[in-house]
């Protein structure tokens, strides 16, 4: 019976497609996302979703791989804003408002151009997750693979850059070299996450899970663990939602994160909220 | 290059007419020395002298603006490993969801390098570093939980453990508790036993003179270098802290609370 309820969405094969991509991206959004989180480059990885848009629209109007163009213009912002901000001339986050803003007007500009632009924008904006192509899955879990095993396999380096720059530097790591593998990841990661959630709510899977796992854990890689179960298990109770409530699968999948979020945060036992109200009223009374 | 904590070679850190400028604003001028291995050497100057200038030139994280830092010899950036660099507090994200234990393991990084795993060598290592240093029992604390006193005995930890010949102490005794300031000087005894050159940046003139047997006297320029009794002369301390040194007789008091704001600006 209940068997019956958790299967009968998967009995399509355009539904198994989907959760296999969603439940995918949302490892990769959660663990690539702790370093998003820690680093506080929330802004950054938003900055980068909306950036793809041109990319996006140029592949679509040469009739080339909507992928590719996406990646090709996320990393093309990525640098950019490194460069207009590289010498401390205007801030880094002033130079991801100015060059996200006209990326995605650029984006905008040039899919309205297009006839049907209606539809593709709403898919590009917020996901279309039923719609993944026996090729685009395979593409997702190369990627995504690809992606968490120089994660992984870095690790270390990457700790270190983020937590201690002096450190790093002292060591003779390579940080500018870091921080540049960490952004195209990220841009990496952003692209393959368009088709789940779409641009216009990639951001939260990459911020929310983590931060999530932040709450609940105190050491790296038990965050990122906590956090990739997160993002699946978003993922997955997303598309049920999503199958028996009939709601966007992509919205449907970020308030599930969400709501994992806001349990972690009042929940959480050494710094949730609820507890620390119980702790402070016990111990008021003990001294009263 | 690899190496073991102990030389045999009586290697040497050699300044030879470093300068360093921030917006051609100099910070360093013209400093030439050079410190045997294995001493004790306080850095001493007011705020703003160009102390903590200094030691990032040391690890690598300034360019030089004009001379060379020889370290056994060679020039700096041709030894991976053998210099030790406690930051300062605001340099760190306490918030990081790292334990003490992980933090002191960073240490060994240099060591095992990018593709290889933690040995049980490298474990020992940092037990051993992290008891040394009185922390064992707060291994599996979070770094943001400590105490800032323990905070700094766990980088202190970390620097053990990256087997240093050379260890750079930026104001190790401004604002930690008593316990922190006997393990570090403590740390500085045994240290000397193993042959590692200390260099540390102090307020305190009387420590300076009790525990380290050179003083570097900096003022943008080097003012003196030598033994606490060579350097700490009426005239030199007058020309490095100027208007702030005051001359009572025999004694000596300098006003460290506040440089002017000239000088604070000076050092980024």
């Amino acid at each position: 019976m209940i068997l019956d309820w958790l299967l009968q969405p998967f009995s399509y094969a355009f539904m198994q497609r989907g959760l296999v991509v969603a439940i995918m991206v949302g490892i990769l959004c959660a663990v690539i996302g702790c370093y998003v989180v820690l680093r506080s480059m929330a802004f950054l990885g938003d900055a980068l979703a909306h950036a793809i848009l041109p990319g996006v629209a140029v592949a679509y109007l040469l009739g080339g791989n909507l992928l590719l163009g996406a990646l090709a213009a996320a990393i093309v912002v990525a640098l950019g804003i490194a460069f207009l901000s590289h010498d401390g001339t205007i801030k880094e986050d002033t130079a991801i408002g100015v060059l996200f803003a006209a990326a995605l007007s650029l984006g905008v500009a040039l899919i309205s151009s297009i006839r049907t632009y209606a539809v593709d924008l709403s898919h590009i904006l917020f996901g279309n997750i039923l719609g993944v192509s026996p090729s685009d899955m395979l593409l997702v879990i190369i990627l995504s693979v690809i992606v968490l095993a120089i994660l992984i396999a870095f690790y270390r380096p990457f700790m270190i850059v983020s937590f201690d720059p002096t450190l790093a530097q002292t060591l003779r790591l390579p940080g500018g070299l870091l921080r540049s593998v960490l952004l195209i990841l990220l841009a990496v990661t952003i692209v393959i996450s368009m088709q789940t959630v779409g641009i216009g709510l990639v951001a939260a899977m990459l911020v929310t899970p983590s931060a999530a796992a932040y709450l609940l854990t105190r050491r790296l890689p038990a965050m990122m663990a906590l956090s990739g179960l997160f993002g699946a298990v978003s993922s997955l109770a997303g598309l049920y939602a999503s199958y028996y409530l009939n709601i966007a699968s992509g919205a449907a999948i970020v308030l599930a994160a969400t709501l994992i979020f806001l349990l972690a945060f009042f929940f959480s036992p050494q710094r949730g909220l609820v507890w620390n109200y119980f702790r402070t009223r016990s111990y008021r009374k003990s001294i009263s | 290059m690899k190496n073991s904590g102990l030389l045999a070679t009586p290697a040497r850190l050699e300044l030879d007419k470093v300068t360093i400028a921030y917006n051609s604003h100099p910070a360093l001028e013209d400093i030439s020395l050079k410190i045997p291995h294995g001493a004790r050497v306080a850095v001493v100057g007011p705020n703003g002298a160009g102390k903590s200038t200094l030691f990032k030139a040391l690890v690598g994280l300034i360019p030089l603006s004009q001379g060379q830092i020889l370290i056994h010899g060679e020039t700096l950036g041709t030894h991976q490993d053998c210099v030790a660099y406690i930051p300062q507090r605001e340099d760190v994200d306490w918030r990081f969801p790292v334990t003490v234990e992980d933090v002191v393991m960073m240490g060994r990084f240099g060591k095992f390098g990018w593709f290889r795993r933690a040995t049980a060598r490298d474990h020992q290592i940092v037990r051993q570093s992290m008891d040394q240093m009185g922390i064992l029992p707060l291994a599996q604390r979070s770094i943001g939980e400590l105490s800032g006193g323990q905070q700094q005995r766990a980088f202190l930890a970390r620097a053990l453990a990256q087997e240093p010949h050379i260890l750079l102490m930026d104001e190790p005794f401004t604002g930690v508790d008593v316990t922190t300031q006997e393990v570090t000087l403590k740390l500085l005894e045994q240290l000397r036993q193993q042959n590692v050159t200390v260099l540390v940046s102090t307020h305190d003139l009387n420590m300076a003179a009790q525990r380290f047997d050179t003083i570097i006297l900096l003022n943008h320029r080097l003012i003196a270098f030598g033994s606490p009794q060579e350097v700490f002369t009426q005239q030199n301390v007058s020309a490095a802290f100027k208007s702030q040194v005051m001359f009572m007789d025999t004694a000596m008091i300098v006003d460290q609370c506040c440089g002017t704001d000239e000088e604070k600006k000076a050092e980024p």
